[in-house]
């Protein structure tokens, strides 16, 4: 992991200096709302529809037990007692008063981490597949160069009122877990044929209210020049953005209207004028001192228990389960990544109670090398277990309820706050995965149906990624009362989809329905082990709108 | 007080737009973030104790008075119903804001 | 960042640039105005930063002006990507946006006066020109 130096300490301090009297300037009335509001958005404070609400950065999804401790802490002191994970490998808070928020800035100092641009139309937090450094079949960890940009944008004088928020998202691995092609950029490390490290560069990929695939902008950038390319795009948006509709302000606009092949001139040229000037590019030197921070760990282990991982999965099946489901492969043998799923039955998608957050962590220390992750997913992973340290762990998850054996299954779902907390939102989210969740909860059932992603938005926005669904749900405003959209076909990783929208809107209690006679009907249709997603894409939407809509 | 959120349909609450309706004023506190409502003469926690108008200018105005340094923000009119004396917000998002989010964390 | 300036008035003869003109092609008559005044429509509009940078890549050495809607806690950023004045009528304060301009003494960026990036200081060897990061 990361750890700071005395600058990036430094920084921070300063950071929380500046913030704490930006606060005071504020409530002492030297500050205007409309003067504040910018000012608190920058660092991740929001008005929601009951309370501010404050989102912390976990930069790249990665974070240690001892960050952990810290977020159950200010759950426990400052708020209500329970934190919410966030699609972008952030944590909020719904409750905090902004005359804490200062003093939760410098708790959180404590274990660097921060909240800095967590929104605002700026660089966010750069986020990273949940498996980086550990998938069997990466082929570089991308947490380094993550870490990199986060420095680099960290208050990048340049690029802090850009048209709109800018979201990069980084793999090294080809199979697409952080859903890179709907990123303003995306990043896939791969090689050249001189076995040489690089990115595959796309551009102007989103969701919200126009969803859009990413296209590939540069198909081999050579590592050592991420930083320089990076400023290009920026700068060239920066410039040529537009600013008259706030709907249209995306780069993913830009790059529609002027067409990939223009935009990446300006870029390319753009480009060579940075080269020339020869100062963004990381020296050499200090992209090792960061990049070394994130070599593999020493896996020296000592064995929490005596169990034997085979053993107990012949003879558990409940534990066999949650293996099947939760368990990924890992680059060293006899050891895996497990998934904890933060959707147990009745749960609310992505939140976690203090108390939780401090079993995760002591677990974490036990059998993840202190490490942990967060998903888009809205899940946590650990990294670094044990095989036979498996059997010990999945029966302290289940004493704090965090053992479901769902990931990837029906019940797993993505849902945004919706009209619970947020105020932007046309409908609820939460009380629809619930239901789902609900009318699906049969293990067997579940498993019957196989990987299916439901992905829950309360508005246009798209914080559940619901275009990118196999099943999406869109919560809309019909008069007044609210009514879902239903969307099928959509897709994440690497091989990206858009869902397609079914037909008119379902109220909440057809909505549950129609879900359930979509997958009813996926079951009579899929042809061997065809997962719904694949039945859909080989029967397309009309055996679907048949027996939704008669 | 809270105010029971039907389970859903929530679609029987909602009544045809009358061209008249009884508005309040509601914000929120700059220090705690905390809902508010107008009363006339100050702010207050409970939708029952706001002043309610048909004019909805008067209200802002009138608030104008008890906002020293802005120290209430995100001022936004919403409709009432009354119901059996009860003040009742007319939209979902208005009757959420009021009794807090309609799940509960368990 | 001493000799930043907070300007009352504007010299007439200083030169608009909108900020709609992206600036890839800076003529020689541009570099030689003796100060350039680009504008921030609103605060939120931040093209002006990147129109800066050019000017200042460009080898523009004049006074360079932000306008508009400028703001106290905004000046650090003005100074690093190569504003060397900011014009307000506004009763702008001094006084914050002083405290802005120095509250940080390093940064991840290098910028436009010739100042090292945290890059460069972790490894005191390294050129300042490849000191990295690159605001400028
Ligand atoms: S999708 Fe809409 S409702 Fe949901 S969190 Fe985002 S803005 Fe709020």
């Amino acid at each position: 992991m990361y750890q700071y130096d005395a600058f990036d300490h430094e920084i921070l301090q300063k950071r929380i200096e500046e913030f704490k009297s930006q606060v005071k300037r504020r409530l002492s009335g030297e500050l205007s709302e409309e003067e504040f509001k910018p000012l608190r958005l920058m660092n991740g404070v929001y008005l929601q529809l009951h309370a501010y609400m404050l989102r912390i950065a976990i930069p790249y999804g990665t974070f240690s037990s001892d960050q952990m401790r810290k977020f159950a802490h200010i759950a426990r002191k400052y708020d209500r007692g329970y934190g919410h994970f966030t699609t972008r490998q952030n944590i909020q808070y719904n409750w905090p008063r902004l005359t804490d928020i200062p003093t939760i800035l410098e708790e959180l100092a404590e274990v660097e981490l921060h909240a800095i641009q967590t929104s605002g139309n700026c660089i966010r937090n750069t986020t990273a597949d949940q498996l980086a450094g550990v998938a069997k079949h990466e082929i570089a960890d991308p947490r380094g160069y993550a870490e990199i940009i986060r420095q680099w944008s960290t208050f990048h004088p340049e690029f802090t009122y850009l048209p709109r928020k800018f979201k990069i998202a980084i793999t090294g691995d080809t199979h697409d877990r952080a859903a890179i092609r709907f990123h303003d950029i995306g990043l896939e490390i791969v090689k050249n044929k001189s076995q040489e490290i690089g990115f595959k560069v796309l551009v102007g990929g989103g969701l919200g209210r126009t969803p859009i695939i990413g296209t590939v902008i540069k198909e081999f950038l050579p590592e050592k020049h991420l930083l320089s390319y990076l400023e290009a795009i920026l700068r060239a948006y920066n410039l040529d953005g537009r600013r008259d509709n706030k709907y249209k302000a995306r780069i993913k606009i830009l790059v529609q209207e002027t067409g990939i092949e223009t935009y990446r001139t300006t870029v390319e040229q753009e480009w060579k004028e940075i080269l020339k000037e020869g100062r963004t590019d990381l020296p050499l030197n200090a992209q090792i001192r960061i990049l070394e921070h994130f070599t593999l760990p020493k896996y020296s282990h000592k064995g929490v228990t005596s169990y034997n991982f085979s053993d107990f999965y012949a003879a558990d099946s409940d534990f066999a389960r949650w293996i099947n489901h939760n368990m990924h492969d890992h680059k060293i043998e006899n050891y895996a990544a497990v998934t904890i799923s933060l959707k147990p039955l009745k749960g609310i998608p992505g939140d976690i109670s203090a108390e939780q957050m401090d079993g995760i962590a002591s677990l974490a220390d036990l059998c993840s090398l202190g490490e942990i992750r967060a998903t888009h997913e809205q899940n946590l992973v650990f990294p670094h277990v044990f095989k036979d340290d498996l059997p010990a762990l999945w029966r302290d998850l289940e004493k704090i309820g965090l053992a479901t054996a769902n990931h990837g299954l029906i019940s797993d779902i993505i849902a945004c706050p919706g009209l619970d907390y947020c105020a932007l939102a046309n409908a609820r989210s939460i009380p629809i995965a619930q239901e789902i969740a609900q009318r699906f909860d049969d293990p067997e059932r579940m498993e019957e149906i196989g990987e299916l992603k439901i992905k829950v938005s309360g508005c246009i926005n798209a914080c559940a990624h619901h275009h990118v669904g196999h099943i999406g749900i869109l919560g809309v405003d019909k008069k007044g009362v609210e009514a879902y959209q239903l969307m099928l076909g959509g897709s994440a990783d690497e091989k990206a989809s858009i869902g397609k929208i079914t037909g008119a809107s379902f109220d909440a209690e057809e909505i549950i329905d129609a879900v359930e006679a979509t997958v009813d009907l996926y079951l009579t249709l899929r042809q061997d082990n065809e997962r719904f997603i694949d039945t859909y894409n080989r029967v397309g939407m009309a055996p679907f709108k048949e027996v939704l809509y008669g | 007080m809270t105010i029971a959120i039907p389970k859903r349909p929530l679609r029987r609450r909602v009544k045809k737009e009358k061209k008249n309706y009884n508005l309040a004023l509601t914000a929120n506190h700059l220090f705690s973030g905390k809902v508010v409502y107008f009363t006339g003469s100050g702010w207050a926690n409970l939708l029952h104790d706001a002043a309610l108008s048909l004019d909805g200018d008067s209200l802002i105005s009138q608030a104008q008075n008890y906002i020293k340094n802005e120290s209430f923000v995100g001022l936004e009119l919403i409709k009432i119903d009354k119901l059996y004396n009860q003040l009742i917000p007319l939209t979902t998002k208005e009757k959420i804001r009021l009794s807090g989010p309609s799940i509960i964390y368990n | 960042m001493d000799n930043f300036l907070i300007l009352k008035t504007l010299d007439k003869a200083a030169r608009r640039i909108e900020n709609t003109e992206a600036l890839e092609n800076i003529s020689g008559d541009i570099l030689s105005s003796k100060s350039i005044v680009l504008n921030f429509p609103s605060f939120m509009d931040g093209r002006a930063y990147s129109q800066a940078r050019r000017l200042r890549r460009a080898g523009y050495k004049g006074t360079l002006i932000a306008a508009g809607d400028v703001r106290a806690d905004q000046a650090r950023q003005y100074a690093r990507v190569g504003f060397s004045a900011i014009f307000s009528k506004n009763n702008f304060d001094g006084a914050i946006s002083q405290n802005d301009l120095t509250r940080f003494t390093d940064h991840y960026q290098s910028s436009a006066s010739d100042e090292q990036s945290i890059y460069h200081k972790r490894f005191p060897n390294t050129a300042a020109k490849e000191s990295g990061g690159g605001a400028f």
